[in-house]
């Protein structure tokens, strides 16, 4: 309540403030706002898509307001002298209205200066921001409910965001699904963040240095080394022999195979070798 | 117990303040905990969406439903809900709830094409009862009709098949359930002669493996789904297949996705058979022992208007012939044998499969080796995808033709399940019986002895019940169309969104000026505001109710909260109603004589004054929930004088006791999480047909499907045949309707939850990006979607959780500003009556 | 009905263990303040109840004046405008 109304107040004494000075002088005080304003961009506020680094921004921007007026959505705002950040910079509050991500990207297009990166052609490349899941104790999905919906609204569904499936220890019986943003497909549209059902959002748009962490130089991660490599990267391995009751096999990473090959995965080409399988079905008739 | 806030913020002060010094307060903790931070009195319910059944916690403060929590006991979903179910606490707190009954006027009169103005409900029931008498005295009793709801509570549509069936002596009364069950009770009917799915929910941990035939579970059955995927994840080697006609949540994560041409999955289904019949998969034993085989008459047309084409030409389809005598009976079918069956399937190789399906031959067998493997535990679900389908109870025996052949059938983790999409399908509409044709227990009223049967326990002179078949849902809609029906009556449904063929067929017939169309509904949905009369009505928690899930649990809740205004119950509306018809105005004299005591009276004294609904006393509802809520009682009771509720409900289980639908007693039902019936001797089953499991199944018997009069289920022989709607050069895209998980069905109420609205605001069309580049579109372009009958407005969507392949797109049906089922088709299985909403041919265009 | 806003505080109050009983006694006496509990190492849970912040505020100060009190700690602070609703 108390943050609420301060902000009310706060926003009716830059108004008022504003009004006076329109009548009394408006010069010295517009500066002394946007020399306040121009340091940082605050966390709420998402530049358009193909925006440069925020300082970089900021000189190129001619706050000419086209980028605004080609949104075809009317998502773009052009900040006013009482926003916390640049006056007449075109920004967009998630929470409050997403960017649809179009095609065609008609707010680059209409760029006049290249503020807005005229390279940025395909939207799934766009870096506005970074989603990041901040709160997994108010998020539904990790109390173990089915809402999923930032996962759904997500454009880039499946690969923004996945639904990574850990078993409910507390029931026992279903699966937890927890959102998982993943950065190389975030676009930082907002999407998320917008239709996040919880009353403040679990899930936030971040400004992509905030949201995202950096492993050390120092360590890498083993299957990811070996996937890219394609093998192991230290071969060969010798062939490992061992002292096993009849009827099992040890298979190496997988451990003690009780039955042998009968819990191998059944394999067409190799017919009377699938006890899983009736004999009558080796080998297809169909 | 409950705290000012003074006292409240007091006690938090101190907890706050011992915690951080060490120090613990007796009884500091624990009262706040029993306030919660508020002095919510907390009873058990049940969700008010899908037909999971999922218990919930309702919070009450000041009259007022204030908060909802999973219920941790609750054996469906353990203190889980999906976001729909988060969100309950706030689907009755709609800003525009109606609070009173609302009649168009002109100049103070009723006039069809006057402007909405309220009225009083004594006002509501004299246009209504002079509407009603007018139409009787005009058409008898198929000139009225009332459509009903999976949404009833129990007694509301048993309440509503008395009034109808054996008050007005019409059986002109169907269930929204009709658009999405009838296949599926068919189907069960045709195979088992016994309605509804011999597993339950238990089975999802049990199978190894999960074919889901048409159902999208990730969004239309959330918790369920979690049990599922929870299998496939800690389960050794559990697969999961999912067969549809669009990628979508199911799919994703799915071991093996099969998406099928529309309608193909008819040739899928036999492959499978031909298969296991090829590799000596199947169960000898079993099928010689517990299984017939038939061969069902085919050409049974689409169930369009007769005039149609297609039905011109249909040999089967019931229909009227040139010579005035029904043409066939689209449900016959003759016995065959094992040779016969094996043959009749053989040509359905997995050549053939794969060449009308699409599918790859490569998956068709893997999915084949899943159902033959005789140590593969199997368990199959549908939903909408085989029921609404113009063969949708041919598709429905087909799954059992599969399951029945080897032998993987009501046993734990074995079996085919039907999930439903309403929470009292299963209760309500099937297990009471508010279908066309249908009384309680799985009884038809074209069976002279059931109907007898009936009679008896309604106390009503031989002959009250009509033998006609009434008109369904689809028939409802052009009789009203044609004239045939002049009043008509639904509850608890949204017909105008939800039916096929809205342009064509559904408001043509209710703005039709020689009919009164009366809609009972907490909001001003599409139908309410395209009726004459809007009744308000007392929503969930507002009344006590009981709702019946898909694996046979029965589940009550007490009322918590008063209806806003002067909202009443759909049960008050339709008891209250009967007292305005003298028996002598709704029964010819000749069946009065036989029943001379009911002369004079009305049939709200014939009906429910009957000595049984009025038996049980007030004190009853003190007696019964004390345990629950202190002095409880419930509005209905205490306008009618007595506990209307257990009444209703205990002469209702009278039809199932002994019949193998076994109801426990109404009080137990208040002190549980709901029972699977049937319940004998206090004992709940869960897996039908079994010696063990089932009662009903005596000693020595192993299976018996008892259903039938020689406990042997039904293997049909029959083929694939296409669509009633294909596309072709003009219309060149197939459309196909649905759900999404944010909103249910029409969306009156989770479209009235600012976050669900949030989440899912328009329902788009799903289009393959190709689609859309083929036709210089792009995502979020407007076009418009075009049928045979009618267009809407909408936007593409070419990204997101559905995948549809060339050729398909998809729309959801839950937004009443783009009304998709304006360019659905009404063609119907011509069995089961129910609606094809998944396939008709549509195109696109820039809008 | 006049709204008369409510400051609630809760305190620790940390007495010589020995004079516990004592502290408890002058604490209970002083206008809006009530003791919850008390503890062997003389550690008192006690809420304050004041209409602004003003009067919280001197109580506050003399709680800790208070003889035989070693300290007292603002830990809980509450303030809104009375309603009976929760």
């Amino acid at each position: 309540m108390a943050a609420i109304s301060k902000s009310q107040s706060r926003r009716q004494f830059l108004l008022d403030m504003a009004k006076t000075a329109c009548g009394v002088g408006m010069f010295g005080l517009g500066l002394g706002l946007y020399s306040k304003q121009a340091r940082a961009l605050p966390p709420a506020a998402i530049r358009p898509p193909g925006a440069l680094p925020e300082p970089d921004f900021q000189g190129a921007c001619i706050r000419c307001g086209m980028c605004v007026r080609d949104c075809p959505y009317d998502i773009l705002n052009l900040a006013k002298p009482e926003d916390d950040l640049a006056t007449g910079t075109p920004y967009f509050v998630a929470r409050k209205i997403p960017c649809e991500m179009c095609e065609d990207i008609p707010c680059v297009k209409a760029c006049p200066t290249g503020a807005l990166d005229h390279k940025l052609t395909d939207i799934n490349k766009a870096k506005m921001g970074l989603a990041a899941l901040v709160d997994q104790e108010t998020c539904l999905n990790f109390l173990g409910l089915r809402c999923d919906v930032c996962y759904r609204v997500c454009p880039v569904i499946d690969k923004a965001i996945t639904l990574e499936r850990v078993h409910n220890f507390r029931t026992d019986k279903h699966t937890m699904f927890l959102p998982t943003v993943h950065s190389e497909h975030c676009t930082g549209c907002g999407k998320c963040e917008h239709a996040c059902v919880l009353e403040v959002a679990a899930i936030k748009i971040f400004p992509v240095q905030l949201a995202k962490g950096a492993l050390g130089k120092h360590y890498q991660m083993g299957w990811e080394e070996k996937k890219k490599a394609g093998q192991s990267l230290v071969a060969p391995e010798i062939k490992h022999q061992y002292n096993l009751p009849e009827g099992f096999e040890y298979e190496q990473g997988r451990g003690l195979v009780p039955g042998g090959s009968s819990e191998a995965a059944p394999s067409p080409a190799a017919p009377g070798a699938q006890p899983g399988i009736p004999q009558a079905l080796h080998g297809d008739k169909l | 117990m409950e705290l000012t806030r003074r006292e409240f913020v007091k006690l938090s002060a101190v907890a706050a303040t011992a915690t951080a010094a060490g120090v613990t307060v007796p009884g500091a903790q624990a009262a706040l905990a029993v306030a919660g931070d508020s002095g919510i009195r907390w009873d058990k319910g049940v969700c008010r969406f899908c037909g999971t059944g999922c218990g919930v916690l309702v919070g009450t403060k000041d009259g007022r439903v204030v908060a909802t929590q999973g219920d941790p006991d609750a054996p469906v979903n353990k203190g889980l809900n999906c976001i729909k179910g988060y969100f309950l606490s706030k689907i009755m707190y709609g800003k525009d709830r109606l609070t009173q009954p609302m009649l168009r006027m002109k100049g103070g009169k009723y006039d069809k094409n006057g402007e909405f103005a309220p009225i009083s409900w004594d006002q509501a029931f004299d246009i209504m009862a002079e509407k009603c008498k007018t139409t009787l005295k005009a058409k008898g009793p198929k000139g009225i009709g009332m459509f009903g709801s999976g949404q009833w509570t129990v007694w509301e549509g048993y309440a509503a098949a008395k009034l109808m069936k054996a008050g007005f002596r019409s059986n002109n009364i169907d269930p929204n359930a009709r658009h999405c069950m009838a296949s599926a009770v068919a189907g069960f009917m045709r195979t088992f002669g016994i309605d509804e799915p011999m597993g339950c929910y238990d089975d999802l941990e049990h199978a190894d493996a999960f074919v889901l035939w048409g159902a999208n579970m990730a969004e239309m059955h959330p918790i369920l789904w979690s049990r599922l995927t929870d299998r496939r994840l800690t389960g050794k080697g559990v697969q999961v297949a999912v067969l549809s006609t669009f990628s979508h949540r199911s799919t994703e994560l799915s071991d093996i996705e099969l998406i099928f041409k529309p309608q193909s999955d008819l040739a899928i289904l036999n492959f499978i058979c031909n298969y296991i019949i090829q590799n000596n998969a199947v169960n000898e034993d079993f099928v010689k022992k517990n299984v017939n085989f038939k061969k069902g008459v085919t050409d049974i047309g689409y169930g369009l208007r007769p005039n149609h084409p297609l039905e011109q030409v249909a040999n089967n389809n019931g229909y009227p012939g040139a010579d005035g005598k029904p043409k066939g009976n689209p449900g016959k079918a003759d016995p065959m044998t094992f040779d016969e069956f094996k043959a009749f399937v053989s040509e359905y190789t997995v050549e053939k499969a794969s060449e009308i399906s699409g599918v790859s031959k490569d998956k068709l067998l893997e999915l084949a080796k899943i159902y033959a493997d005789p140590k593969k535990k199997v368990v199959s679900y549908w939903t909408m995808g085989f029921n609404q389908h113009t063969r949708g109870t041919w598709v429905n025996n087909m799954i059992y033709n599969v399951h029945l052949l080897v032998g993987k059938i009501s046993e734990p983790g074995n079996g085919p399940f039907s999930l439903t999409g309403q929470p009292s399908a299963c209760g309500t509409a099937r297990e009471v019986g508010t279908f066309a044709h249908r009384l309680p227990a799985d009884m038809e009223v074209t069976n002279p002895k059931h109907r007898e049967a009936t009679e008896k326990i309604w106390k009503l002179p031989p002959g009250a019940i009509p033998d006609w078949v009434g008109s369904h849902a689809v028939k409802q809609s052009r009789d009203l169309k044609d004239g045939n029906i002049n009043f008509y009556w639904t509850q608890s449904t949204n017909n105008m969104q939800a039916g096929p063929n809205i342009n064509g067929e559904i408001y043509p017939g209710w703005r039709n000026p020689a009919n009164f169309v009366v809609v009972t509904d907490p909001y001003p949905t599409v139908s309410a505001v395209s009726a004459d009369l809007m009744l308000p009505a007392a929503m969930w928690m507002e009344k006590e109710g009981a709702f019946g899930n898909a694996e046979r649990r029965t589940q009550f809740w007490r009322q918590q909260v008063k209806a806003p205004g002067e909202s009443r119950s759909d049960l008050w509306q339709l008891m209250e109603f009967a007292k305005r018809f003298k028996m002598e105005e709704v029964w010819p004299a000749e069946l009065l004589d036989k029943a001379p005591e009911y002369k004079g009276k009305t049939m709200y004294d014939v009906l429910y004054a009957n000595g049984e609904v009025n038996k049980f006393p007030l004190t009853e509802l003190k007696k019964v929930n004390e345990h629950g809520i202190k002095n409880y009682t419930n509005d209905e009771s205490e306008y009618f004088g007595y506990y209307v509720q257990k009444g209703l409900f205990e002469e209702y289980a009278q039809f199932g006791r002994g019949h193998g639908h076994d109801l426990a007693d109404f009080d137990s039902y208040h002190k549980s999480r709901g029972m699977r019936w049937p319940v004998v001797d206090n004992k709940e089953t869960l897996w039908r047909f079994r010696e063990g499991y089932d009662s009903y199944v005596k000693k020595g018997e192993g299976v018996k499907f008892y259903g039938k009069p020689d406990g042997k289920a039904v293997i049909f022989a029959l083929p694939y045949q296409p669509a009633a709607e294909q596309p072709d050069n003009e219309y060149d895209l197939w459309l196909c309707t649905g759900r999404v998980l944010e909103h249910w069905h029409t969306g009156s109420m989770t479209r009235r939850v600012p976050e669900l609205y949030k989440a899912v605001p328009d329902a788009w069309v799903y289009m393959n990006p190709e689609d859309a580049k083929k036709r210089g579109l792009k995502r979020g372009d407007k076009v418009k979607v075009i049928s045979r009958r009618g267009e809407i407005t909408t936007l593409v969507e070419t990204r997101g959780r559905n995948k549809p392949p060339v050729g398909l797109v998809f729309v959801p049906f839950f937004d009443e500003h783009r009304l998709v089922n304006k360019l659905t088709l009404d063609a119907t299985c011509p069995i089961s009556k129910e609606t094809d909403f998944k396939k008709c041919a549509a195109k696109i265009v820039k809008a | 009905m006049v709204n008369i806003p409510m400051h609630i505080s809760g305190v620790i109050v940390h007495a010589r263990p020995e004079r516990a009983a004592q502290v408890h006694e002058r604490l209970a006496a002083i206008d809006g303040v009530e003791v919850h509990s008390s503890d062997v190492e003389g550690k008192l849970i006690v809420t304050l109840e004041k209409e602004d912040e003003k009067t919280t505020v001197d109580a506050f100060g003399l709680l800790n004046e208070l003889p035989d009190v070693l300290a007292a700690t603002m830990v809980y602070h509450h303030f809104e405008p009375e309603s009976d609703s929760i």
